[in-house]
């Protein structure tokens, strides 16, 4: 699956997490797998508390982070790629 | 019929535990220990091994030509000893992965470690087999430390959100490596089954009896490539993965049906409670790392 700039996205309601000094925890309650996110993925994560896409999540990014808006747009689509692929997102 | 208090429970057990200390008197028990037949099979379990069989409510536990153990929802353990088993190795596993596992259908948060106490609250030494956990622990009872637990540490989180450790079994169980504390316990120590290298030493004259706040927990790391002793904070989720990883038989955990509750007391011991790794080269000596660890928490 590849996600779609303007496809908007939520969090997988069958998963724990937690903030863990500014990194996340979670768990798939389904296979009891565990997964951890960097601050930068974590800061993604808390964003997803609504539906996002990787073009709204961007424009959010590039007003925190000091980072080009191709290059963030490009990192954002991989990172949720990632997510996507391992379940952790699910179209909204 | 004998009555005991430990890990805050009161337990009522047809089989004499001279661990436990004294016997009390008889009141409604939390936790039964049951002489009766217990089955080969587990039949709805979701976990066979060798050892071990889990079901969410019970879990059997197996050890061949000795004894077998069912353990049902944290309040009943049914023991079938074989007919020639030495009664002291029959309780030796009942005190530890039997009441672990007792205690974990409890819904404690049961970490793998020994404790001893400072300022009335509760340092946790967690590691996983042969880390050092008992030597570390008696070394620093040699200087003067109180002795909290050994091998089982089960939290209990407050409406506070703070955890407090129960009060455990009072004895330390020691390789008969573990020389310098063997020596030292020369007296009290216990050869604790005919068929184990480990001993036992008691505490029973000082039992703990209130559960006490969890002041810090060092997580102890054998490596072989460190130079000397060296101790680093953990944050984040290497923090959380610290402590997951060293709680009792958490493999087990799954089968349990306990992940979600254990992912959530172990991501609210991690706000409140600082964790530290000691990795140490196995070589140097159990009362250096001892001296590093009474500086390292005297400059907290």
């Amino acid at each position: 699956m590849t996600i779609q700039e303007k496809t908007f996205y939520r969090r997988n309601p069958d998963l724990i997490f937690s903030d863990m000094d500014g990194e996340t925890v979670m768990m798939s309650i389904q296979n009891g797998e565990y997964y951890g996110l960097d601050e930068v993925g974590s800061r993604i994560w808390q964003l997803l508390e609504n539906p996002e896409s990787a073009e709204t999540l961007t424009q959010k990014l590039i007003e925190e982070y000091e980072v080009p808006q191709e290059t963030c747009l490009s990192d954002v689509m991989e990172f949720l790629n990632i997510l996507a692929e391992k379940q952790l997102i699910v179209p909204a | 019929m004998y009555h005991y208090s430990t890990f805050g429970l009161r337990i009522r057990s047809d089989i004499e535990l001279p661990e436990l200390g004294e016997p009390g008197k008889e009141e409604n028990p939390d936790l039964t220990i049951t002489l009766k037949p217990v089955p080969e099979k587990l039949p709805d379990a979701l976990y066979q091994g060798k050892s071990f069989q889990i079901s969410p409510s019970q879990v059997l536990i197996r050890i061949e030509q000795v004894v077998r153990y069912l353990v049902s929802d944290g309040r009943e353990i049914c023991a079938e000893p074989s007919p020639d088993a030495e009664i002291a190795l029959v309780r030796l596993f009942l005190l530890g992965p039997v009441i672990g596992i007792a205690l974990h259908q409890k819904g404690f948060l049961v970490l793998h470690g020994s404790s001893i106490l400072l300022e009335n609250q509760a340092i946790i030494f967690a590691g996983t087999s042969g880390s050092g956990k008992s030597t570390i622990a008696g070394a620093l009872i040699r200087k003067g430390f109180p002795f909290l637990a050994d091998d089982l540490c089960p939290l209990r989180m407050e409406l506070s959100g703070n955890f407090f450790l129960l009060p455990s079994i009072p004895q330390l169980k020691l390789m008969e490596d573990a020389l310098p504390d063997l020596e030292f316990f020369a007296e009290s120590a216990v050869r604790l089954s005919s068929v184990t290298a480990k001993y036992g030493v008691s505490f029973t004259e000082k039992i703990q009896a209130e559960p006490l706040p969890v002041k810090l927990i060092f997580i102890l790391q054998p490596e072989p490539a460190e130079k000397e002793i060296r101790i680093e904070h953990l944050a984040g989720i290497e923090k959380f993965h610290a402590l997951k990883d060293n709680t009792y038989r958490f493999p087990l955990l799954h089968y349990m049906n306990l992940t979600e509750s254990h992912f959530k007391q172990v991501t609210s011991l991690a706000k409140k409670v600082s964790v530290y790794r000691i990795i140490r080269n196995p070589r140097i000596p159990i009362d250096t790392t001892a001296d590093a660890v009474t500086v390292f928490i005297s400059r907290l």
